[in-house]
């Protein structure tokens, strides 16, 4: 299989530290998948100011630098931004780690619409028992075996 | 993919900086290092030019310079080498005006015939001593014209002119009697010369050797060589053409030792500066491996970032590659500008540039 192909086209991943690029402008990070796929800079531009509204996020913060946002916002650019790949399947690796409480639930409600109505594959890796709870299925990992805990 | 390049270059001032900073210094150092070689063999190939080698034939004790009879073979030698240059040799005879006897020669034998190949081999004697322009003085010894030049005290007690022919009855000085002494000899005949100009008396003037009557020296070597006798010079003396190159001259310089010590250090400052090019080659590489090496290792989480976007291994490691290279292509290319507003050698800049590159490829390859 190739990866490089599967993670740029497929799969995208949603980091607890967010890892959005520093150097770019958020609708640059969010452009920034589409164009690794040749698609043009103005359709880039277009979808992923599309992809932000999704998110929720007003069109006053595309030309900030994610270090001057806030780490809930800063999480919903890297949302949009595994949207923006195109794939279906998105994996969140302790997506809410670094967030309040406020913004862990902005985050949760937003990943359950994305997989409810968006028709995403949301695949969450959590400690976080609020987070477990919102989910339609749950794995438990315990001992290196993997078992269905509820769904 | 280039447009995140882009923005990378622009956006990350102070990293972009200092690569393009250290690129910059290299250069000027390398420059400086290339430059200080150069220079020194500069002043190695200006110093046959700038510090002229003297030399004069003289006994071997050094203690005379003059009346040494050097025979006509080792004037010819010199006239023909490639390493003299300014050669300068004279003859003194001595001549009485038209025919008398051998008997009588004590009486009539006055004038101070001195023959030179040109106005400086006659000693204190210069250009402008004469009366006429130094472009004919120049012409005059370079002839073998039966013309002369006569002191003008002489001329007005002989009541001479300029354009009379006169008959002298040349003595030539003979050194090979079997009483090792100098003696004085008739060469067997007249010699008839035109006078075509006239020359200040050099009495009083410390060198001076006395002078009567000038004839060019080829003119006295045919004289010579009509009566049967061999020539010889009484003064020698010349410089050499290319210090740098001396072989034979060597050991008779004696007192040009400093140049040759000069040439010498010269050629060894060249040699030690030279002997450091590997170390400077090894340092730049090693300067440039570590700073390329550093700041590649420092963008390891945007390497791999990039990498679970999608995009390829080697994809990514030619935009961080090529990041550098422009970084420090223009530190490099900075650097040889200024260094060639003070120093033009293009070939060099273009050296130093092309060591700098492959050291900040390898090192970012490997970072």
């Amino acid at each position: 299989m190739d990866r490089d192909a599967y993670r740029m086209n497929q799969a995208s991943v949603i980091y607890q530290a967010f890892h959005l690029f520093p150097l770019l402008t958020v609708l640059e990070n969010v452009m920034f998948p589409m164009q690794l796929q040749h698609v043009s800079k103005k359709e880039a531009k277009a979808r992923a100011q599309e992809f932000l509204g999704k998110v929720g996020l007003p069109d006053s913060l595309y030309g900030k630098m994610p270090n001057m946002i806030s780490g809930g916002k800063q999480q919903r650019v890297a949302i949009a931004r595994a949207m923006a790949s195109g794939g279906q399947i998105l994996l969140a690796d302790e997506p809410t780690g670094n967030l309040d409480s406020q913004n862990e639930k902005v985050i949760v409600d937003l990943l359950c619409k994305l997989a409810h109505e968006e028709q995403y594959a949301v695949i969450v890796v959590t400690h976080n028992q609020k987070v477990a709870e919102a989910a339609d299925v749950v794995y438990g990992m315990l001992d290196g075996v993997l078992e269905v805990v509820r769904g | 993919m280039f447009y995140y390049l882009s923005y990378s270059v622009k956006r990350r001032k102070i990293g972009n900086l200092v690569t393009m900073g250290i690129s910059f210094m290299l250069v000027v150092l390398l420059h400086l290092y290339f430059g200080s070689i150069r220079s020194y063999q500069d002043q190695l190939r200006d110093l046959a030019e700038n510090v002229p080698i003297y030399c004069q034939v003289s006994n071997l004790s050094g203690t005379l310079v003059n009346g040494l009879f050097t025979p006509k073979r080792i004037v010819d030698a010199l006239e023909q080498s490639d390493q003299v240059k300014d050669l300068s040799y004279m003859v003194v005879m001595m001549a009485g005006e038209g025919d008398f006897k051998e008997a009588e020669y004590s009486k009539y034998l006055q004038l101070y015939v001195v023959s030179a190949n040109n106005a400086k081999a006659v000693g204190e004697l210069t250009d402008d001593m004469f009366s006429m322009a130094p472009e004919l003085v120049e012409d005059f010894f370079a002839s073998d014209r039966m013309e002369c030049i006569v002191n003008e005290k002489v001329l007005t007690k002989r009541g001479w002119e300029i354009g009379d022919r006169i008959c002298l009855k040349c003595y030539y000085y003979d050194a090979s009697s079997a009483f090792h002494k100098v003696e004085i000899h008739p060469m067997g005949g007249l010699a008839e010369v035109e006078i075509v100009a006239t020359m200040a008396d050099l009495a009083g003037k410390t060198n001076a050797i006395r002078t009567d009557v000038v004839l060019p020296a080829r003119t006295a070597q045919n004289i010579f060589k009509r009566f049967d006798l061999p020539f010889f010079a009484d003064t020698v003396f010349f410089h050499v053409k290319d210090p740098l190159n001396l072989g034979d001259f060597k050991e008779e310089m004696q007192e040009s030792g400093f140049f040759i010590t000069s040439a010498t250090d010269l050629r060894r400052a060249i040699e030690l500066m030279q002997s450091f090019f590997p170390v400077v080659c090894i340092l730049v590489l090693l300067i440039g491996y570590v700073v390329s090496y550093l700041s590649g290792n420092s963008r390891k989480d945007e390497f791999a970032l990039l990498r679970l976007q999608g995009l390829k291994k080697g994809r990514a490691s030619v935009l961080f590659l090529s990041e550098q290279m422009l970084l420090v292509l223009a530190g490099s290319l900075v650097g040889g500008l200024v260094m060639l507003l003070t120093e033009p050698a293009f070939s060099t800049a273009a050296a130093v540039n092309g060591v700098i590159l492959i050291a900040y490829l390898i090192g970012a390859a490997q970072g």
